[in-house]
């Protein structure tokens, strides 16, 4: 038998860990953040002033380097001439024979290995070079130069020395022969050329600041521009979203070019809003009638008592009520809905595709085709497509006569769908608003429709399409068009013509990216 | 008073001599939907159920429906 095992202790629950303290933020982090925060334009400013101090900088030092080492290699040729002299007169005890003159040499002295002064040009001086400075492995002729005394703050005693060394050792030997010219005049030049592009440098770094802060200015005003008209659209000022950011036609920089996208944004926005407003106006225009019809005929059954067959009249004419309701709701969403433009739908594909099932609905020859445009692609998605050739059919079949007539055909760039009927057409005054929403002919008033199957293809146009209503010699265009479409060619009958424009480029589906719309080619 | 109520109370002040109406030749279905703003399709429901006081002629079409006293 197994004993049983002792039943684990609860393990003892976690003590609240405290809150994590914030991780220390460096100075480098601080300061990145403390930049950030400054406004674009004075970021712009330190950074220009920023940019021109290490320019000027760079370039002053550049210039003093060369200054410096032109005033040095003067005083260096003096002092060659004067050493290369004096170190032919001195004899082996130090003592220099003749005094060196006609030079500007301002002192010179002879000093032993040990340092002291054998001779000098003036007695009793220290040496002008201690020389624990110099090096204790020479030859002769070895030269060591050096600068005695500070260019800033001005030293009235700075020479530049320079020590030859005489191939000598031992105590009171000449070992070293040194040389000094005065450096008063090449350290006053230093010293004003400092001064002068001190004053240079801030003077620029000034100017530079103020001319970045003008051009920051100047390049962020349109900035500023839009940002306020934004925000006045925003708030609702009067045109709301169809006012425009003011963007300069003529220029084509990186802030106009911002300014054109914005504007292009509020193009879609009201697009989106005027399809939305427009869906709301419909919906209320077009549902108050079958929603007004279903409640009427629902008092008129409860008006008295009625038998079970009536009954049943009553609600099989709701049901065809309720029916045309959701057709015309459909309707209502078609339109409300964002037609985005494809890559290339093949038309005479998607139009039989149409007519094949529409011919089921058609009795006889009451349907004729005639579809001459193979391969030819448009830019509306075949959905779109569908529906614009559904509502010229469907109206062509309710005001028109059989039989109805459906060809295509490419011309100039463009692909031509025209449906035509043997009906007597419209009268010119209703051909002149047919395509407005909810425009319907006498004749149609007592049947079902909306009024809306004209207005709705004129809205599924892209751009550069066109439709067209068109009865014995009268021409009505609807739609952007573009200045290249061919001209209609057709009969006097009622015809009703949609033209768009032609996708180019490899078909969709082959790997080589969007087609374009072909542009007018007339 | 239900849609239909209104709509015969309509046509009995339209077909009642004065200012608004009093047609001899009776009250055409267009004129009722224009004087009342509504629409023909809910106008000619109601008339379809009929009112024992007037007298509704119909017609296909686009023909106008006539309504007259009874």
């Amino acid at each position: 038998m197994t004993p049983a095992k002792p039943a684990p202790e609860p393990a003892p629950s976690p003590a609240p860990s405290p809150a994590p303290s914030p991780a220390p933020v460096s100075r480098r982090t601080r300061l990145r953040r403390r930049v950030s925060r400054l406004p674009l334009r004075r970021r712009l400013v330190a950074g220009f002033v920023l940019v021109m101090l290490v320019l000027l900088t760079s370039a002053g030092g550049f210039v003093y380097w060369r200054v410096e080492y032109a005033l040095d290699r003067g005083l260096d040729d003096d002092l060659s001439t004067a050493a290369s002299t004096l170190a032919t007169r001195v004899g082996e005890d130090g003592e220099v024979s003749a005094p060196l003159t006609g030079t500007p040499v301002a002192a010179w002295q002879v000093l032993d290995a040990d340092g002291q002064v054998l001779d000098s040009s003036t007695p009793g001086e220290v040496p002008l070079l201690p020389v624990t400075e110099l090096p204790t492995d020479h030859a002769a002729g070895d030269t060591v130069t050096e600068d005695v005394g500070s260019l800033l703050p001005a030293d009235a005693g700075a020479v530049r020395v320079r020590a030859v060394a005489l191939g000598t050792s031992g105590t009171g030997r000449p070992a070293w022969l040194l040389v000094a010219v005065d450096r008063a005049h090449r350290d006053e030049a230093l010293r004003e050329l400092v001064l002068q592009l001190s004053l240079t440098s801030l003077g620029a770094l000034v100017v530079s600041g103020f001319v970045g802060d003008l051009l920051a200015r100047a390049a962020l005003r349109p900035v500023e521009r839009y940002r306020t008209r934004a925000l006045q659209i925003a708030d609702g000022a009067k045109g709301g979203l169809a006012l425009r950011l003011d963007v300069p036609p003529d220029r084509d920089d990186e802030i106009t070019r911002l300014g054109a996208t914005f504007n292009h944004l509020l193009d879609v926005l009201a697009v989106a809003l005027e399809r939305e407003q427009r869906f709301v106006r419909d919906a209320g225009h077009e549902l108050r009638t079958p929603l007004t019809l279903l409640r009427t005929r629902i008092q008129l059954t409860l008006r008295r008592e009625r038998s079970t067959e009536e009954l049943r009249a009553a609600l099989r004419e709701l049901e065809v009520d309720v029916d045309a309701l959701a057709e015309l709701a459909s309707v209502l969403l078609a339109g409300a809905a964002p037609e985005s433009l494809g890559s290339g739908t093949d038309a005479d594909a998607t139009a039989r595709a149409v007519l094949r099932d529409y011919a089921a609905l058609v009795p006889g020859d009451d349907l004729r085709t005639d579809l001459g445009a193979p391969g030819a692609r448009v830019s509306p998605p075949p959905s779109s497509l569908s529906r614009t050739l559904v509502n010229l059919l469907d109206n062509a079949r309710a005001h028109g006569a059989a039989p109805v007539t459906v060809t295509s055909r490419t011309d100039a760039g463009h692909y031509v769908l025209a449906v035509a009927d043997a009906g007597p057409g419209m009268p010119p005054a209703l051909l002149a608003t047919a395509t407005e929403r909810f425009v319907r002919g006498d004749e149609a008033r007592g049947r079902a429709g909306s009024g809306l199957g004209l207005s709705l293809v004129a809205g599924l146009l892209p751009p550069g399409g066109e439709l067209r209503l068109c009865q014995r010699g009268e021409h009505r265009v609807e739609g952007p068009g573009s200045a290249g479409a061919p001209p209609c060619a057709h009969t006097d009958a009622f015809t009703v013509t949609v033209v768009l424009p032609l996708v180019t480029g490899p078909p969709p589906g082959t790997g080589s990216g969007p087609g374009a719309t072909a542009g007018p080619t007339a | 008073m239900d849609f239909a109520d209104a709509v015969w109370a309509a046509v009995d002040r339209l077909l009642t001599p004065g200012p608004e109406g009093g047609a001899d030749d009776g009250l055409t279905d267009a004129r009722l939907a224009e004087a009342m703003g509504q629409p023909l399709p809910v106008l000619r429901a109601v008339l379809t159920a009929g009112d024992d006081r007037f007298e509704v002629v119909t017609a296909k079409g686009k023909q106008p429906w006539v309504v007259r006293r009874a």
